[in-house]
Parts: structure tokens; sequence; C-alpha cells
């Protein structure tokens, strides 16, 4: 089929999509707010909530730091809130980028790219999210034994035997599971900002 | 006017080229109600730009394909919030079989386009030369020629629509 037989046939069917009655006035409308309801709703409420959670827990870990003795459990006391705060602001970051694409003033190449880069920094600060979330698996517990006042646990070597292996290996699996799954997003992404060169 | 009346008359007067858009960036009917629903959303949601728009009707495509290639970007697929069956999408008149088929294939063929070019492809059936695809689009006039001569391409190395046989 050649390009101007292309063109006779959306003109007829131009033609005929402009016969058909108006969409109504009411549910118009009705599409509208519940759109805009459901938006309202949709992904600020559950990562807000995330993030009050992850600080209250920094604040308390940060109150509490004075009380530790123990030199190691400093360290990953501080891991911990450092993890607690910056990934969060990482992640509502990221996020905020990718809901900000402007799709009322860019064309759609200029917002395509800026979309597909956000979205690729999105996926990208979620994998380190769960690299590090892995890593506080091992850093929140001897600081949070040693606040509650039981050090016994900690201070066993069959604890650390334990502990230690266990979280390692729930990180792994836990991170490989989900990296696999951002990598397939990405290179989707990555993928679609090529077809732009 | 209200604001609000001014809108609807917007989309009232648009409703074709947003079906359009729907037909090029989504296959099954429950995507295409959606996406028009979110193309109605976000024209609601950015109509003060529309109003300082120099040109509304690139504003409108812009708004239109934006919303079709973000709007596919996401992978989770909403439920459909609001029927539309009543309203809009039911033709009265049926087309030939035959032209039938040759726009479904049309259609299959566009959508086999990458998300930029696809839009390309629809604004140039629209009738659009290659300076206004540009403008809209946001890429040089001679980027949109280069492009345009690949999906020629693309499109000529598919077969056409084979007429289907009915055996009694």
């Amino acid at each position: 089929m050649e390009l101007e037989e292309m063109q006779t046939l959306w003109a007829d069917l131009t033609q005929k999509i402009e016969k058909q009655d108006k969409i109504q006035k009411e549910l118009l409308m009705e599409i509208t707010k519940q759109k805009f309801r459901k938006k309202l709703d949709g992904i600020r409420l559950p990562e807000m909530i995330g993030s009050v959670v992850c600080y209250i827990y920094a604040m308390y870990l940060l109150s509490k730091f004075p009380d530790l003795e123990i030199w190691y459990n400093q360290i990953f006391a501080m891991i911990t809130i450092l993890i607690l705060t910056l990934l969060p602001l990482a992640s509502l970051s990221a996020l905020k980028g990718m809901r900000n694409v402007k799709i009322e003033e860019d064309a759609p190449a200029k917002m395509l790219e800026k979309f597909t880069k956000s979205k690729i920094r999105f996926f990208n600060v979620q994998r380190y999210g769960m690299i590090f979330g892995g890593l506080m698996l091992i850093t929140i517990l001897p600081p949070i034994s040693e606040i509650q006042g039981n050090t016994n646990l900690i201070s066993k070597p069959i604890f650390w035997a334990i502990y230690l292996p266990a979280g390692i290996l729930l990180m792994y699996f836990f991170s490989r599971w989900a990296l696999g799954k951002y990598r397939k997003v990405i290179d989707s992404s990555e993928q679609l900002l090529s077809e732009l060169k | 006017m209200s604001k609000e009346e001014e809108f609807i008359q917007l989309i009232q007067e648009n409703q074709g080229l947003i079906y359009k858009i729907t037909l090029i960036y989504s296959k099954e009917k429950a995507e295409q109600d959606d996406l028009y629903q979110e193309i109605v959303y976000q024209t609601w949601k950015s109509f003060d730009h529309f109003k300082k728009a120099s040109k509304p009707s690139t504003w409108l495509y812009r708004v239109g394909m934006n919303t079709a290639i973000t709007h596919l970007n996401k992978s989770k697929k909403r439920p459909l919030m609001v029927s539309m069956d009543q309203t809009l999408f039911n033709y009265s008149e049926p087309m030939e079989s035959e032209k039938e088929e040759k726009i479904q294939w049309l259609y299959a063929q566009i959508r086999k386009l990458s998300l930029l070019d696809r839009g390309i492809m629809f604004l140039f059936l629209e009738g659009k030369n290659y300076e206004e695809i540009g403008q809209i689009t946001g890429i040089t006039t001679s980027n949109v020629g280069t492009r345009m001569s690949r999906i020629k391409q693309k499109l000529k190395s598919e077969a056409t629509p084979k007429p289907t046989k009915i055996w009694n």
C-alpha cells in the first residue's frame, strides 16, 4: 500500500469519526473528576508514609546514639541512619522527576527523552535502594539490641554466625530477584532513548 | 463562557482527533478507552496552558501524543473507570469490509513503529507537512524527512493486506 492510499484511507476514517455523536457533557466531567481523584490518591500517599516511617526510625536511632557503647554498633547505627535518611530522599526526588514531565509544554521528542531518562534514574534509585535495604538488614539489629538492653544476644558469636550469613544470603537473593526485574525496565527505557537518535 | 464550558467545547470539537491517537497507540478497546480518558484528564489539568498557547491545535496534538507515550510507558494497566460504551466508538454505519480490513492493516503497521515515529506517521496522515510535524514533535524538519523515508521503507517492506477468502 502506498502512502497516498494510506492518506485516503485515513481521510475516510476521519470523515466517519467526525459523524459520530458528541461525547456527553456530564460523562466528560465525570471522567475528568474520577481521574483527578485517582491521581491524587495513587502514588503520593504510600511514598510519603514510607518516608515518614524511615525518618521516625532515623530520629529514634539518632536520639539513642549517645547510649551506644560498643564501637561497631555506633558504626552500624550511623550507616542505618544514613540509609534511612538518604534513601527516601533519593526515591522521592526520582519519583518527582518522573511525575514532572511537562505533558502540556514539551514537544513529544523532548518529553519522551526527559521521561525515559527520569524513568531510568527512578529505577536505578530503586535498584540501589534494594542493595542498601539489604545492607540495613545487617546494620539495624545490633544497635537496636544494645539500645533495648539485650546485648547478650549480639555478644554471642553464634548469633553472628547465624545472623550474618542469613542476612547476606537474604540480601543476595532479594537483590538478585529485584535487580532482574529492574534491568528489564531499564533496558527497554534505554532502547526508547536510542530510538530518538 | 466558563472554563468548564470552554473545555467541553474543546473536547467535543476534537474528540475525533483524540480517538485517532488512541487507535494508533493502543490495540485493545479497554486500553483505548482508558487512554481516551487519560488524554481528557490531562487536557483538563493543563487547560490554562491551552488558553496561552499560540497554536491551540499544536498544543492539543502535543498533549495527546505525550499522554499516549507516558501512558504506554507505565507498566501497570489501570482499570477502566467510566464506561464509555453508550457514547463513543459505536459506529452506526459500518465500513465496507475491504476498506475496514485495510484500515486494520494500517493501524497494525503504524503500531509496529517506535513511539515517536508513530506520532510522526499520525501527523503525516493528518495532512501535516514536514515543517508542521517538526513543530509539533520537537524535531527538525530534516529529521522529520529522514524519519519519514525510514517509515516509508519499513511500510513498503511489509506485505500489503491480502483480501480474505470466504469459503462456503
